[in-house]
């Protein structure tokens, strides 16, 4: 056989870090901003993405510390066997943490507007299972799908987003410089639930073949999902004013669908919803990769096709907790978007800080 | 995984030791030629349609000639081996050294053999064996005479614009067009034998400055492997060098057109001609590869774009409507506009089924037609298989069956299906588009997308000798993405598609690229 290979270009990791921040942010991000911040959330946003490019930096300069090492493997290294160990499980809770959320979130988009008389769990086998199986691709297979499904979802998203604007009321997104208070910066806090992807990166730059392009590479993605992301902000309190959207479960479908289609389909919220789903369903599969690979670096034991068996209970279970109203889950589960902002800030802060004061990488 | 052993090929380099299925024992020719002669006859079974022909001389066997009337031409054997060699004992009167038997033969293709398995696999392989008195070597000389089938249209590629030669099943006149076509010193040709009993000739073919020396090294390394007993066709030999078992896809490119096989072997590809087939093999074969086809480069490329985005729309359609017409109607009737709404209700009113029976029924019943037309005597073929078709369509509208419409997508998907410009990639999206049909049964639109991402994450994971099957979208190579949707105008295309890791990028040789696709 002509040698496996493992390692992934600039281009693939643009297009997968795309799909994970693009789909994993854009669904709930107007809701979001306008529940924290009002008709001016999109503030918010903006400034979450200034402290991702600060988080990009690091992310870039921890991958050039240790260019062949995950942070499951260097975490050792930096902190000590036993806080490493224990850090890098903190990291993959936060994982779990992600794929349950966002499934969840695909389950009751599904059970909103598409299947309404399927059973919850049922729902959440079949996108768990078809996540395992991209996941069980290994990383080449899931960033060759992320790059084969960019274009088209690409096209169909930014059209979806560019037709919603026909209803934009510019009194909507007004007043734009109002500070209220703390209101932005909290708000800041919330919105930068989008780049917790960018944590996949700790576990996937070993893979990066041309590393002098990974900065250029995480800013690109990081950029692109941020700009058509504001836009769905902007798009969706332009055209509901923020009280509006609050009133919709799903603000992103509702905007979506005001671009109409005559005579074809009924609106572009179908391409939307599509596309969305391709490219979370994708991102799912990455951070289950992040979760069985880091697993497997954990214990030192098996390889991640064997975890993404192993960890499929383990995640079902903990998305049943979520779903059948154990107060204490969803209790836990109100605190993700805080607790993922100091995670992925500060766990990657923190190591490198570490890294620097013993000299290490 | 512990299932892998048996999902993929295997990777490591040792050699399997091949079993050997001829009871012919190695062993030295006898010097007696009578000898001789009867330890060929009985090692090959002295089989019906074996001639022995001794030549002799003052009542002494001085030479004998021995061949299957079956498989060599027996007029050149008259002409070419058994008439120079009567002239010769009527004219010297002694006996006959191997090096004077050559030069008294005018057959070009001969080899010597001091081994009796080896004469005997000669024997069987279609060539006439020259034994001689006191001689422990015999010569085996190749005069083919067996029946054949003539260059003909390859009849699964048909084109409106194109050379109109296909391949047949003889490997030398397979070889022959290829070489006919690419006259170049750097074309490589290497044959070997695959199969215990069939003994199937293969020829692997590559331009030796231009194809990646590591993926011929694969090919050979791959063809080496192979332990079976015979080769019939050249689809054995595809599925056993495909990277990956557990998969409805092709990862080889067969094809039965000549041009395809060259422009593949100008890009940089290797080739695998098989004997007995018409159906030969290129490697490697990405997905996109099976959308072009060589008509796109003869026609304008305007023309050629149109044609394969048709392809690509249609194999998309073929795949995809009924999982989302199941989907639509059966549970999610909301997504579509009311007009198409009422339409369909309108049309399925009579319908006793629900939409996924009266579907399956319909491409079942699609399925055995189309199964059974290609075995209709040709004659009767167009009259059973459109009229069975017209009629039973129609009669099953009537009596209510089922509707206007789920026939006409049915008939539709089918003939979409044939957009894909071969068979094996044909073949394997129809049953892809069962799989959706199913998801779009049970889940509606949401199960279609999943069960597409699942076929996409599925693709994803495929390599073709190490050559990404998404390529070039996946991973994204912008040079030959470019020709990929579109059909790069020819005076734009100087570079070759880096997708197959050329030793040279530059189509002139002007420059050497680099392997880093």
């Amino acid at each position: 056989m002509l040698q496996e290979k493992t390692g992934i270009g600039p281009g693939l990791l643009f297009m997968v870090l795309y799909t994970g921040l693009f789909g994993y942010g854009v669904m709930q991000s107007p809701y979001v901003a306008a529940r924290y911040m009002g008709n001016n959330g999109y503030w918010g946003f903006f400034l979450a993405f200034i402290l991702a490019v600060g988080l990009i930096v690091l992310l870039h300069v921890l991958g050039k510390k240790f260019p062949q090492k995950s942070i499951i493997q260097y975490l050792p290294d930096v902190c000590g066997i036993i806080p490493g160990k224990i850090l890098g499980s903190l990291y993959l809770l936060f994982i779990i943490f992600e794929i349950t959320w966002t499934s969840s979130l695909i389950v009751q988009q599904s059970e909103t507007y598409f299947l309404f008389r399927t059973p919850t769990s049922v729902l959440m086998l079949l996108y768990l299972g078809i996540s395992a199986y991209i996941a069980h691709q290994g990383i080449e297979g899931i960033t060759r799908l992320a790059a084969f499904v960019f274009p088209v979802t690409f096209v169909l998203i930014v059209l979806s987003v560019f037709f919603s604007f026909q209803n934009f009321e510019l009194d909507n997104i007004r007043p734009i410089f109002f500070i209220d208070g703390a209101k932005i910066p909290r708000g800041t806090v919330q919105m930068f639930y989008p780049f917790f992807a960018l944590s996949t990166v700790l576990m996937i730059h070993p893979y990066l073949t041309d590393k002098q392009q990974g900065l250029k590479t995480m800013l690109g993605a990081a950029l692109l999902s941020f700009v058509i992301i504001f836009l769905v902000i902007i798009s969706a309190i332009g055209n509901y004013s923020a009280p509006g959207v609050l009133r919709y479960g799903w603000p992103v479908i509702e905007v979506t669908r005001k671009a109409n289609l005559p005579f074809l389909l009924q609106t572009f919220g179908l391409f939307f919803t599509a596309s969305w789903l391709t490219l979370t369903l994708t991102a799912t599969g990455l951070f289950y990769y992040v979760l069985a690979e880091g697993s497997a670096q954990l214990l030192s034991v098996l390889n991640y096709k064997w975890f993404t068996l192993i960890l499929f209970p383990v995640i079902y279970f903990v998305m049943m907790l979520l779903f059948s109203g154990v107060i204490e889950v969803h209790y836990a589960f109100t605190y993700y978007r805080l607790i993922g902002f100091v995670l992925t800030l500060g766990l990657p802060f923190f190591v490198w800080i570490l890294s620097v004061i013993k000299n290490t990488g | 995984m512990f299932f892998d052993k048996y999902l993929k090929s295997p990777k490591n380099n040792t050699r399997i030791e091949k079993k050997v299925s001829s009871v012919v024992k190695h062993q030295e020719m006898d010097i007696n030629i009578e000898k001789t002669v009867q330890d060929i006859l009985e090692s090959a079974g002295n089989p019906g349609d074996l001639i022995n022909h001794g030549i002799e001389n003052n009542d002494t066997l001085t030479a004998a000639v021995i061949y299957l009337e079956t498989l060599v031409d027996g007029n050149l054997v008259g002409q070419h081996v058994i008439e120079p060699i009567n002239k010769f004992v009527r004219e010297n009167n002694g006996p006959l050294s191997p090096g004077q038997l050559k030069l008294q033969l005018s057959a070009s293709k001969s080899v010597e053999i001091d081994d009796l398995h080896n004469a005997v696999e000669k024997l069987v392989s279609g060539h006439a064996l020259i034994a001689l008195n006191d001689v422990k070597r015999i010569l085996a000389v190749s005069l083919p005479g067996f029946a054949k089938r003539a260059v003909e249209e390859a009849l699964t590629e048909k084109l409106i614009k194109g050379p109109r030669e296909g391949f047949n099943e003889t490997l030398n006149d397979n070889i022959s067009m290829i070489r006919r076509s690419l006259k170049d010193p750097n074309l490589r040709l290497e044959k070997k034998t695959v199969g215990e009993r069939t003994k199937t000739e293969i020829a692997v073919i590559y331009l030796q400055d231009v194809a990646n020396p590591a993926i011929v090294q694969e090919v050979h390394k791959r063809l080496e492997q192979i332990n079976i007993d015979g080769i019939l066709e050249s689809g054995y030999i595809a599925e056993f060098i495909s990277d990956k078992r557990l998969t409805p896809f092709p990862l080889v490119q067969e094809t039965e057109r000549t041009d395809r096989v060259i422009a593949a072997i100008l890009e940089g590809r290797v080739a695998i001609l098989v004997d007995r087939s018409a159906f030969n093999i290129i490697v490697p074969a990405t997905s996109n590869e099976f959308y072009q086809v060589s008509e796109d480069f003869y026609f304008n490329w305007i023309t050629g774009t149109g044609l394969r985005i048709i392809r690509a729309i249609g194999t998309i359609i073929a795949v995809t409507l009924p999982g989302f017409y199941l989907s639509m109607v059966s549970i999610n009737p909301e997504l579509l506009p009311p007009s198409v709404v009422q339409l369909e209700a309108a049309s399925r009113t009579q319908v006793p089924f629900p939409a996924v029976v009266e579907l399956a029924i319909t491409f079942f019943a699609f399925e055995v037609l189309r199964e059974a037309s290609v075995r209709f005597p040709t004659n009767i073929n167009m009259i059973l298989g459109v009229g069975g078709g017209i009629i039973m369509g129609l009669a099953a509208i009537n009596v209510g069956l089922v509707s206007g419409i789920t026939v006409a997508i049915v008939v539709f998907c089918v003939l979409a299906t044939f957009t894909t410009s071969n068979p094996a990639k044909e073949q394997s999206w129809r049953w892809i588009r069962y799989i959706l049909f199913a998801a779009g049964a049970t889940f509606g639109f949401v199960g279609v997308i999943s069960a597409g991402v699942l076929v996409l994450a599925h693709m994803a994971g495929l390599k073709s000798f190490g050559v990404s099957y998404l390529a070039p979208w996946g991973p994204p190579i912008i040079s030959d993405m470019a020709d990929a949707p579109v059909r790069i105008p020819w005076w734009l295309s100087y570079r070759r598609p880096p997708t197959y890791r050329p030793r040279q990028e530059d189509r002139l040789g002007k420059n050497e690229g680099e392997d880093e696709a």
